[in-house]
């Protein structure tokens, strides 16, 4: 399955993008009796969703129906029912076609099975419609599993050196301009909001990246933990290898950083709730000193974060940027407690995707990159880090956190 | 080389990192030349050209005092009361906001720029600014034209307008002069002013050689000239309804205090550094209730309580 990335190191190598089939196509299959093998290849797999996901799928019909009829009746919506609306009609109609398209694929089927003189042509026709079955089978799934709340926001990507000294620092630093290769291949729109680079020596002791398209924080929370980096570091001199880690933290982005949304939030919270310190000079003051230290720290007592800003000449976009920064970090605060809360309630310990230890590893020897949630590994160290392979691992990551949370939709 | 003027390395390397965003790195002549400039404790807001004041971005010159942090944080404290306090909205009034020793123009224009919206058919706002150095009155101007587009600009879209005049301010019959050419004879509502207050002794003890070196000493030395003016002239004279002084040292604010009439109510601020920082005053029988703006502005700023509290004056 997997091709072995023949590039001595260092050398970018072109192989061509490997996607890793989702591994539910299978495990689904195994649940399901009624389907057969068609052939060898895993892309004629017809991937049927578990009937308890259909038997889901059509209580959000009937409820599509009754809606509708209400509809006619002539009755007034209000905004929480047209929303109720808009999603049963969607999934209804995605159902309608998934069932459809099910059928034919079993006539097919069965026109083998009966007539062995049609079964070229069938099984040409087969391996056409299969994909576009698949295709329909997880855009259904994809709708019945809840959105993320925060899955249109853009994004802050937050990164901090682990362990491993200054090759840690490089490693953040590398990861850092990974991701804004990512956002600027995608031509999204990003900024860097604060970086603190390591005064002794090359890399960074931290950096905060906005990328500020919409949407972007659902493409990127995946990436959310601990990256581990194996390779010869820069400042190493007898050549041996070294295993460094980089955090990686993604935050929804709520408001924009611009001072009029920041002055609006900062009226949110209690007076008590929050303090804000500025660096100041003892002496004098005033006219006496013109000084150009623009430095804020934010206090938030009732979560215990602290952040300290000072990139800006202008304090009041230090203020701003810092309330941005808290505002996303409380966001995600709050999420993760209400995912919390969630698994307790099932009882069961999920290995979530969201917040696993040591996510990912960089090993620059063997030009591998391997995701440990999942089990994508990738030949490619220098198209990754370049941005422009690191969408495979993104899908294989995601693809897998869709398979996670339709288990947790079973056992529900 | 940038240390000279930076305590600490970090401070250093981000000054460095804004001196690079403005000259760029590869441009290391110009790069160099503002470095050697900053180690001769030029100050920064004279190599950059500017400083950032509110959400203005205030151009900085020679000759003209660098707007402080100390200001920003009280006009916009005073903005943001003057919002709050919905005066503006509830009379019908035309208002007059007036600002004495402007130098680059930060109060007036942040005035301008924040309460602007508050402006609409009914009520104009009229903003003076006055000056006696012709460089300030040249830098506001600019300061003005940066911010603002220009004056059609402005008086097009919001019911406001702006004018600077070249003025001695201590000269009582000069200033009587050119109020009087105005044909409404309006009251000033608010005079602003943050005067020349370092005393003569202070500037070589107190004063940073960035400031003493560089800064305009005649927007930086005084002592209670421009507050006995406030008290004989503005006050005095019943031109004003209310003010705002920045000042330095609270003798100079226990002066205005203690010359006040009974009719008026004042008080003194402190910055976020505690240090005194402000002195405001009302006409209490004025037609305008204006303790709807000062309460706020008390409140906002911690209000420097008892004169008896020794280490405020330190």
């Amino acid at each position: 399955m997997l091709v072995r990335g023949c590039g001595l190191r260092g050398i970018p190598t072109k192989l061509p993008a490997i996607r890793l089939l989702p591994r539910w196509y299978k495990r689904f299959y195994s649940e399901n009796n009624n389907s057969t093998v068609l052939s060898d290849d895993d892309t004629l797999h017809k991937n049927e969703l578990p009937l308890v996901l259909i038997k889901k799928a059509e209580e959000y019909s009937k409820e599509f129906i009754d809606l509708e009829k209400r509809l006619t009746k002539g009755e007034n919506f209000n905004v929480d029912d047209q929303k109720r609306f808009a999603k049963c009609s969607s999934v209804a109609e995605t159902l309608k076609t998934y069932e459809e398209s099910l059928s034919e694929l079993r006539e097919l089927e069965e026109m083998i099975n009966m007539d062995p003189s049609l079964k070229d042509d069938a099984a040409k026709e087969i391996a056409i419609k299969t994909p576009r079955f698949n295709e329909l089978s997880s855009s259904l799934l994809g709708k019945l599993l809840p959105v993320h709340p925060f899955a249109d926001k853009p994004c802050l990507v937050e990164l901090r050196p682990g362990v491993g000294g200054i090759e840690a620092m490089i490693f953040a630093q590398d990861l850092a301009s990974m991701y804004m290769n990512y956002a600027h291949i995608h031509r999204w729109k990003h900024h860097i909001i604060s970086q603190q680079v390591n005064e002794s020596g090359s890399g960074i002791l931290s950096a905060v990246i906005s990328i500020d398209q919409p949407g972007a924080y659902d493409r990127l929370r995946l990436e959310a933990g601990v990256h581990r980096v194996q390779r010869i570091p820069a400042t190493e001199t007898k050549g041996r290898t070294h295993t460094s880690t980089a955090a990686v933290v993604v935050l929804p982005q709520l408001g924009d950083d611009s001072e009029k949304t920041a002055d609006a939030y900062e009226r949110t919270f209690k007076p008590d709730e929050i303090r804000i310190d500025f660096k100041r000079a003892s002496g004098k003051g005033g006219q006496h000193v013109n000084t150009t230290d623009s430095a804020v720290r934010l206090t938030h007592f009732p979560s215990g974060i602290v952040i300290s800003m000072q990139d800006e000449r202008s304090q009041h976009k230090n203020k701003a940027k810092a309330f941005t920064l808290l505002r996303a970090r409380l966001a995600e605060k709050e999420q993760q407690e209400k995912e919390a809360a969630g698994i307790a309630a099932r009882k069961e310990q999920v290995n979530s995707t969201d917040r696993s230890d040591k996510i990912r590893t960089y090993n620059y020897p063997q030009n591998r990159i391997t995701d440990h949630r999942c089990g994508f590994t990738i030949h490619d160290i220098p198209g990754v880090m370049a941005g422009d392979k690191l969408d495979d691992i993104i899908d294989a990551t995601r693809t897998y956190d869709t398979e996670q949370k339709a288990k947790n939709l079973i056992v529900d | 080389m940038l240390m000279a003027e930076n305590r600490t390395i970090p401070h250093a390397r981000q000054e460095l990192r804004w001196l690079i965003q403005k000259f760029g790195s590869n441009n290391s002549a110009t790069l160099f030349r503002a470095c050697l400039e900053r180690n001769r404790h030029v100050p920064l807001q004279y190599i950059l050209g500017s400083q950032p004041f509110g959400m203005l971005d205030i151009k900085c010159k020679e000759g003209v005092l660098i707007p402080r942090w100390e200001t920003e944080e009280w006009c916009l404290n005073l903005t943001d009361s003057i919002k709050r306090s919905k005066l503006i909205n509830s009379g019908a009034s035309n208002w007059k906001i007036m600002d004495l020793c402007t130098g680059s123009g930060c109060i007036p224009l942040t005035m301008i720029n924040e309460t602007k919206n508050l402006f609409s058919n009914q009520t104009r706002l009229y903003v003076d600014a006055l000056d006696y150095s012709p460089i300030a009155i040249d830098l506001s101007k600019l300061n003005f034209k940066t911010n603002f587009d220009n004056k059609v600009a402005l008086s097009q879209n919001f019911n406001v307008s702006f004018n600077i005049q070249k003025c001695n301010i201590l000269n009582e019959p000069e200033i009587i002069q050119y109020l009087g050419k105005y044909k409404e004879k309006r009251k000033i509502n608010i005079l602003t002013c943050n005067p020349p207050y370092i005393p003569h002794h202070e500037f070589i003890k107190d004063v940073r050689s960035s400031v003493r070196m560089y800064e305009p000493k005649l927007a930086l030395i005084g002592n209670l000239e421009f507050y006995k003016n406030l008290n004989d002239l503005w006050v005095g004279k019943n031109l004003i309804d209310s003010f705002v002084y920045e000042i330095g040292t609270l003798e100079q604010a226990l002066y205005v205090q203690n010359n006040l009439p009974s009719s008026w109510i004042s008080g003194i601020t402190l910055d976020s550094n505690n240090k005194a920082r402000c002195i405001f005053g009302y006409n209490k029988e004025a037609n305008i209730d204006y303790s709807k703006i000062f309460n706020h502005f008390k409140q906002t700023a911690k209000v420097y309580a008892s004169i008896a509290n020794s280490d405020v004056t330190k």
